[in-house]
């Protein structure tokens, strides 16, 4: 595998502005991307994902800020309040799948139309040669027949439809790295494996990076190479994905590994992790799990862990040994 | 018997385009049965595009069908059918705050008396693990899981008699996934409340459904009890979608035109009759219906 760094985020700290309150929403994330690696992010609902990829190119929304940190695109800085360069790394470098499908579609162009305008302006690509390579990506997603799919508005796509519709937009303009959050959430089974293995096939041949989002843990082992796990805006677990799914430390992560339905399962009610959601605006000192981990000790309370390593390449936060 | 749908069908008309200039008409949702039965959850499982959430809007009637019809076998529709939207970024209103949202069915249903309506919203938002702080912010201030667990507070803040969920929990991690699946488990047990549960996830529809319904391209290919199908599979589709090995089905594009099964192209036990004939959906033991031309 080729180890150049593609994208190294570090220290990077994302704030909300509430009217009367400041939330911390990215703590001290520090994320390696390697050339040609598919790293995947989980954590609990709320805890800080969508901004943490939304801060690496500052797409935030008005009321969020970074306030510290520095992030390196191809060994460059990127910097934050550059509008220019941002957006040329945007789109021809960087591209999203964002976890509002409906959002990034504009409801008043036809999906081909839409993706044509990208290779248009993006791929420098003719006119007269962009419709049939507006046909192939859209094949490529699975959207057949393409002729039929090409002149539909957003709102006559169901929701799996504009997901795939998202996801050809956002490979056509052929990224470095792709950011993708929750990119399969609407798909059945057979089309998220057929979306993956498409993926794959970029990620192989062209050399795609991709960082995605899921809480489909039954997806990562076969697709990603790395995982992360961030709970209330921290990562607390870092490494291979193989080894952690099968080697969890964390107790957050291994309490979150239980809670998986399984078909052989006859219990009436499913494991949870007890206790509240972390709420961000309002966080214990010390180790942010604690409220809810059934291992806690004095020090837990007092101080936040540091990263330790577990094996190889398998890093975790908690003072557990 | 709560519910029952007769023969529902639903056409949508795209207008012509850049590749034809006529108009075409899409077939969602074509010659669908069944019946929901009081404190039972029916599955709804298919591909994308098979017309899951046109047939949820039809119950709700935010759509009118073109064929059949749903009998509804209560009174009082609008309070007593609740709805969860596919997407959480669309559903909530952007202008209200989330107390007015979630307050809101109470007022027009006129069950709103002040203070003990307060109780009610902290009961609701523990519910599904969000702090009361949220109530005085807006929907665009929530991630996507915190608006999907706004959007199932506001559908059962009322206690509705069937909820129709489409894909209620696809953007949550798995411990809040639990929580809600063990919430509706138990509102089914003490309110008998009946639901109408889309999601592309079987081991989720595997611990929560009753019944089962499986569509492909708008057509029933296999229904009934939930262990009758999921442990004696009968319909091609149905035993790829459930087997392990998901690698084989290589989706072929559909074509229109022609009359048969629509699983007929990706189907390795098709006959000439399928490829000319729609199969009609026969019974193959006491809860447990098949379209297939092999069972015949
Ligand atoms: N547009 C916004 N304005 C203000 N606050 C926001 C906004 N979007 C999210 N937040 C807050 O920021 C925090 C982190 O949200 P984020 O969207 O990153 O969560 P997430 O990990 O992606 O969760 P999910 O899995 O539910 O999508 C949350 O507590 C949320 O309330
Ligand atoms: N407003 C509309 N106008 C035209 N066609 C539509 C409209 N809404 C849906 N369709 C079409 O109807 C079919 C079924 O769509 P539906 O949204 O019901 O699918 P679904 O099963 O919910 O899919 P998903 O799992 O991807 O959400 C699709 O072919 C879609 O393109
Ligand atoms: S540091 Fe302490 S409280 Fe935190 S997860 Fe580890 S044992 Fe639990
Ligand atoms: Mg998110
Ligand atoms: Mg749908």
């Amino acid at each position: 595998m080729n180890s150049n760094i593609l994208l190294k985020a570090s220290k990077l700290n994302t704030r909300i502005f509430y009217k009367d309150s400041v939330v911390n929403a990215v703590c001290d994330l520090d994320l390696e991307l390697r050339e040609k690696e598919i790293l995947a992010i989980i954590g609990e609902s709320g805890c800080g994902k969508t901004m943490s990829m939304l801060s690496l190119t500052n797409l935030l929304p008005q009321s969020a800020k970074i306030t510290e940190g520095q992030i390196l695109f191809n060994g460059k800085d990127i910097e934050m309040d550059n509008e220019d360069q941002l957006r040329k790394i945007r789109g021809a470098q960087i591209s999203y799948v964002f976890q509002d499908a409906t959002a990034s579609l504009n409801p008043l162009f036809s999906v081909g139309e839409q993706i044509r305008e990208m290779f248009i302006t993006h791929e420098k690509i003719p006119s007269a040669e962009s419709k049939n390579k507006v046909l192939e990506v859209l094949e490529s997603v699975n959207l057949k027949p393409a002729e039929k799919y090409y002149s539909y508005y957003p709102h006559q796509l169901s929701g799996g439809m504009n997901q795939r519709a998202m996801i050809a937009m956002a490979i056509a303009s052929k990224p470095k790295l792709l950011i993708a959050d929750e990119p399969t959430s609407s798909l059945d089974r057979i089309t998220e494996m057929q979306i993956l293995n498409l993926l794959r096939d970029l990620n192989k041949k062209m050399n795609l990076s991709i960082i995605f989002i899921t809480h489909n843990i039954s997806i990562i082992e076969n697709f990603a190479d790395r995982i992360v796990i961030m709970y209330a805006g921290r990562i607390i677990e870092k490494g291979d994905a193989k080894e952690i799914l099968r080697n969890p430390k964390h107790p957050y992560t291994k309490a979150l590994l239980k809670c998986l339905p399984k078909k052989e399962n006859k219990d009436k009610f499913l494991n949870t992790i007890e206790g509240n959601v972390a709420d961000l605006s309002d966080l214990p000192d010390g180790c942010k799990f604690n409220p809810r981990c059934p291992y806690v000790m004095d020090v837990c309370l007092k101080e936040e862990p540091e990263f330790k390593k577990v094996s190889e390449g398998h890093f975790t936060k908690c003072y557990l040994e | 018997m709560l519910l029952r749908v007769e023969n529902l069908g639903k056409q949508y008309a795209i207008s012509k385009s850049f590749f034809s200039n006529k108009e075409t008409i899409v077939q969602a949702l074509d010659n669908i049965n069944f019946e929901l039965r009081e404190g039972t959850i029916l599955g709804v499982l298919g591909e994308t595009g098979s017309g899951k959430t046109t047939l949820a809007k039809l119950i709700v009637k935010l759509l009118e069908p073109n064929n059949g019809k749903i009998i509804y076998n209560f009174d009082n529709f609008p309070r007593n059918v609740q709805m969860v939207f596919q997407n959480p970024f669309s559903s909530l209103n952007p202008m209200m705050k989330i107390k007015d949202i979630l307050k809101e069915p109470f007022l027009i249903h006129h069950l709103d008396n002040g203070t003990d309506t307060d109780s009610k919203l902290r009961i609701l938002l523990e519910k599904v693990n969000l702090s009361y702080d949220c109530l005085k912010h807006h929907p665009d201030e929530f991630s996507g899981g915190q608006r999907q667990r706004i959007a199932i507070a506001r559908a059962i803040a009322i206690e509705p008699k069937v909820l129709v969920c489409d894909e209620p929990t696809a953007s949550l991690d798995l411990s809040v996934q639990a929580q809600i699946l063990n919430l509706f488990i138990k509102l089914k047990e003490e309110l008998g409340l009946s639901y109408i549960f889309i999601s592309h996830n079987i081991e989720v529809i595997s611990f929560i459904a009753d019944e089962v319904l499986i569509l492909y391209e708008g057509k029933p290919v296999e229904r009934g009890l939930k262990n009758k199908v999921f442990n004696n599979p009968l319909h091609p589709y149905t035993k790829i979608l459930l087997s392990s090995d998901i690698g084989e089905l290589q989706k072929t594009s559909a074509q229109d035109n022609y009359s048969g099964c629509k699983f007929y192209t990706n189907c390795k036990f098709s006959s000439d009759i399928c490829k000319q004939m729609t199969p009609e959906e026969i019974k193959t033991e006491e809860g447990h219906y098949v379209s297939c031309h092999i069972l015949k």
